[in-house]
């Protein structure tokens, strides 16, 4: 085995990444050829230097911080579902269901929820799209600040942040103000 | 009660369950990763975003880990997937605009792990930590990546090929490259430590 066939495995050499012979072939060179042997001592180094870098902490509030986003990636899948479907019986003569429906969410997932019918307006694209009910989303008591806009067809969902915000209405806003108060049914 | 109700209490209790299964193993996995996504990015609020980030993937893919298989190297393919797709998006600039420089955040909250009251060694040990951190982040990105789940998280060529999705060939030339750049940037603290010096031949031109 050559130097810059040495020195190409060198890598794979030190990580214990080549096979038994070629294994034996160069440990057989390196004992032989300073040169090499050199740049055997200096790459091991280099893969300690890397390898002696300390494991760091995770930062402050990372747990909390990171329960916030899940809660924001699990509200889609089940709200978005359970919105869908409270529309879908509020327009049917089943207004019971929803109110039954909405009880559980509220007892069980959704502590504070809202339904409104937003105003229309000529910058409220999304909400003009969207013009049917609503409701926002709070997890643990905690509000989302994620709100889901029902289409009056009953299917048709979409959400928007309200850290999004600036393009909502004051009716959206006021909604948001109401979190705390419980479940909160806003007409218009 | 009535089926509505039952579907809404299923599914609440299925999520619950989704979401504490999730917990328990990202408990034992969050801090390798933000570990990995600390010294790919080099600070700590880039790092804490691309490892969060991942693991909010991660848990909206969750039904789509298979138990048995390691959550770990999952979530580093979810990150290693992510990072490039970072990398990609922000191609126009070159690939360093993404490693920021040192800045007064990174330099305070580096640890110092040496508990020796000299602090010219203390100083020593937090200025080669640093020169490490900063020879890493001018590594390409996928160099990076292979380097660090070699030499960092120490798995093998083939769990790394598996995480990067490429093939064990490819692994083995980013390491070598890798280091190689690795060995030229930090040739100034080998030679305080006596680095032997090696005459230049040029492996990759095999």
């Amino acid at each position: 085995m050559n130097c810059n066939h040495v020195r190409h495995l060198l890598s794979s050499y030190i990580d214990r990444e080549v096979g038994p012979e070629d294994e034996r072939r160069i440990r057989v060179h390196l004992a032989q050829c300073d040169e090499c042997q050199a740049e055997y001592t200096r790459e091991k180094e280099t893969k300690e230097l890397i390898s002696s870098l300390p494991e760091m902490d995770l930062p402050r509030g990372w747990w909390t911080e990171l329960s916030e986003r899940l809660d924001e990636a699990e509200v889609p899948a089940l709200v978005q579902n359970q919105v869908r479907q409270l529309a879908r019986n509020y327009f049917s003569s089943y207004r019971w269901v929803s109110a039954a429906v909405a009880a559980v969410l509220l007892l069980v997932f959704i502590p504070v929820s809202a339904t409104f019918r937003p105003a229309p307006g000529p910058d409220l694209e999304t909400l003009t799209a969207y013009h049917g009910y609503g409701m926002g989303s709070s997890i643990n008591g905690k509000n989302t600040g994620v709100y889901y806009l029902v289409g009056q067809d009953g299917v048709s969902v979409t959400s928007a942040s309200l850290r999004n915000a600036s393009h909502w209405s004051d009716d959206v806003k006021a909604v948001s103000s109401h979190w705390e108060t419980g479940l909160t049914t806003f007409w218009r | 009660m009535n089926g509505m109700e039952v579907g809404v209490a299923a599914a609440v209790s299925l999520s619950a369950g989704k979401r504490q299964l999730f917990e328990q193993l990202v408990q034992k996995s969050q801090r390798y990763l933000y570990n990995i996504a600390y010294r790919m990015s080099g600070n700590t609020e880039e790092a804490k975003d691309l490892a969060q980030e991942t693991l909010v993937r991660a848990y909206r893919a969750f039904d789509r880990f298979e138990p048995g298989t390691s959550f770990e190297r999952w979530l580093y393919r979810i990150m290693a997937n992510l990072y490039i797709d970072h990398v990609r998006k922000k191609s126009n600039r070159p690939l360093e605009s993404l490693d920021r420089p040192y800045d007064d955040e990174r330099g305070t909250c580096r640890e110092v792990p040496d508990s020796t009251n000299d602090p010219d060694a203390i100083m020593e040990h937090t200025v080669l930590q640093g020169e490490i951190q900063e020879a890493l982040e001018a590594l390409p990105a996928s160099y990076r990546l292979a380097v660090i789940l070699c030499d960092i998280q120490d798995l093998s060529y083939e769990e790394i090929a598996q995480i990067l999705s490429c093939s064990i060939g490819t692994v083995r030339s980013r390491i070598h490259r890798g280091r190689k750049i690795l060995r030229e940037a930090l040739e100034s603290y080998g030679q305080t430590h006596n680095w032997p010096q090696a005459k230049v031949v040029d492996s990759d031109e095999l």
